[in-house]
């Protein structure tokens, strides 16, 4: 009989068939799937394998089933591993549902790249501080959406309305936030590139003191819009500090991982500037960096989108990778506001309907939670759903309007008569006023 | 020389005789901290920052593997606690399928 390939998107499903054909004993406790870097998946049971080979042996023949994608070896027990204790609680543990299904199954999933669209908040060095700091992060799946120029206006509306702003340009591989806000004369000696680099030989806090700059944005306003530019000015050699940035340290002998290098001087940052509002300008796609920024990081991310399918598809495997680890998702949902960017200026009331609806059925298809039509529904309030006219709920878009003349806008220029506060509010106002009533919203709690 | 083999002032195999020496003489410095200037990539620096300690190593040698516990040196808590880093390290490399 000729056999069957099997694809990376089948094994996880045959996996947990294999599983619960398997009858397990329950002395055997629950297997746990474990899936590699290049996507092989074992079984793994918290049992000896000396001392239960009948079982292991069997599954091990079972497990042949995953065809090129079973794991080597196709069981791991206990006693196969040092620290079998630290792999079976390991906190990166979580429930994977699969997709249409009710079936689930605990996975260990290790990545190459990735793992921060699935961590846990909880887990973090910055979640004290969330509390106390709302953490604005502008995200969107593609660059040229006036990302960066809405967070620049917003920083200008903020520190007009008297708070202190601080603005962190994680867009690492594309700094140009600071090019927006700061004239190349006051750029600070060292940006967020330098101190990755600096931190990891243990000189990052002589960073920190020569990397914030003031905008002269605010300089009539009352209070200062602050900078943290991914790029310094001291002393070159960006793409050789870049192609370092990204990398696993050891601080304190213990191993720290970029993003929480990335936490720690967000808090760090947050601790020297005391902000009343951080905006974190995040990498555009699917990148470690913007997985940091919304999951490790956000009070509210910022999802930019204008109405394509590309744009909707993509943000459909976003959330999907999240609905099928529910708990992940039910962290990351509630933190999450869409953002309708460059809304045409001819049809409006026909494309915000079709914008509203294609949101609405992304979020309820993946994120919210069902409403099962007769089913025992334990409490309705402890559901995550929203009416598609709810204008609170995560898929109702903030819009910014497109205007021709400020798609080349430089904000620097906003005190100097050239832009007025009219135009600006024409295209900016329900973004504007979205965000602070959410900010006035979150004091107030 | 031993058996047509050349020898050090100590009697041990020069490093030209062919034979293989043990992971204390295989670094290029006196230090196992010079695994830095071997490992390179993103996953190499994963593995790297797991294993902090490593430089604990650098007064072992091969031959403190038949002390008696009574004549280990002071050195061997040190040694001890990086071990367990290396196997940790070598637990998620494992996972990691790099078998």
């Amino acid at each position: 009989m000729m056999e069957t390939t099997v694809f990376f998107g089948e094994v996880v499903a045959k996996a947990v068939d294999i599983v619960s054909s398997a009858s397990l004993p329950l002395a055997v406790g629950k297997p746990l799937l474990i899936r590699d870097l290049y996507g092989l998946v074992s079984i793994a049971l918290n049992i000896k394998r000396s001392e239960n080979q009948e079982i292991v042996s069997k599954l091990e023949k079972e497990v042949t089933k995953l065809g090129a994608y079973a794991g080597r070896p196709g069981v791991i027990c206990a006693d196969d591993l040092f620290d079998a204790d630290q792999v079976f609680k390991d906190p990166s543990i979580v429930q994977f549902v699969i997709p249409g299904t009710e079936l689930s199954v605990s996975m260990l999933d290790r990545q190459v790249t990735g793992q921060d669209w699935l961590s846990s908040r909880g887990e973090t060095e910055g979640a004290a501080v969330l509390r106390s700091v709302p953490r604005l992060v502008f995200f969107g799946l593609k660059g040229g959406v006036g990302r960066s120029t809405a967070l620049a206006i917003l920083a200008y509306q903020l520190a007009k309305a008297g708070k202190q702003v601080l603005l962190i340009d994680l867009d690492l591989e594309s700094p140009g936030l600071s090019g927006l806000l700061l004239p190349p004369e006051r750029l600070a000696d060292f940006g967020v590139v330098d101190w990755l680099v600096e931190d990891a030989i243990g000189q990052g806090s002589d960073v920190v003191k020569r990397m914030i700059s003031a905008s002269p944005l605010s300089e009539n306003l009352r209070h200062e819009i602050r900078v943290a530019a991914a790029i310094g000015n001291a002393d070159g050699y960006y793409l050789d500090k870049l192609s370092r940035a990204y990398a696993d340290v050891s601080v304190a002998d213990r191993p720290k991982r970029f993003s929480e290098r990335i936490q720690r001087l967000v808090v760090t940052l947050e601790e020297k500037e005391k902000p009343d509002v951080v905006l974190i300008d995040s990498r555009a796609g699917m990148h470690d960096l913007a997985a940091l920024s919304i999951v490790g990081l956000a009070s509210t991310a910022f999802l930019f989108a204008t109405d394509t399918p590309q744009g909707w598809q993509g943000y459909r495997s976003l959330f999907t990778h999240w609905q099928s680890r529910p708990e992940v998702a039910r962290n990351v949902r509630e933190r999450l506001k869409m953002v309708s960017a460059l809304f045409p200026e001819s049809d409006q009331v026909v494309r915000a309907k079709k914008f509203l609806e294609r949101s609405y059925t992304l979020f309820a298809d993946t994120l919210y939670d069902e409403v099962k039509a007769g089913g025992v529904v334990p409490d309705e309030r402890d559901l995550f759903n929203f009416d598609i006219d709810d204008i609170a709920a995560p898929h109702y878009p903030l819009r910014i309007r497109w205007n021709s003349r400020l798609q080349e806008f430089d904000p620097l220029q906003i005190g100097n008569g050239l832009f007025g506060e009219d135009e600006i509010r024409a295209a900016y106002g329900e973004f504007l006023d979205g965000v602070l009533q959410s900010l006035d919203g979150a004091q107030s709690q | 020389m031993w058996h047509g083999h050349p020898t050090d002032a100590e009697g041990s195999f020069e490093k030209s005789s062919g034979f293989r020496v043990h992971v204390d003489q295989l670094l290029i410095t006196t230090t196992f901290s010079s695994l830095r200037l071997i490992v390179n990539s993103r996953s190499g620096a994963k593995y790297l920052a797991m294993i902090p300690s490593i430089d604990a190593f650098s007064d072992w040698k091969v031959h403190h593997r038949y002390f008696s516990d009574a004549a280990l040196p002071a050195s061997f808590s040190k040694w001890k606690a990086a071990a367990l880093e290396v196997g940790l390290m070598l637990d998620k490399a494992f996972l990691d399928g790099l078998k």
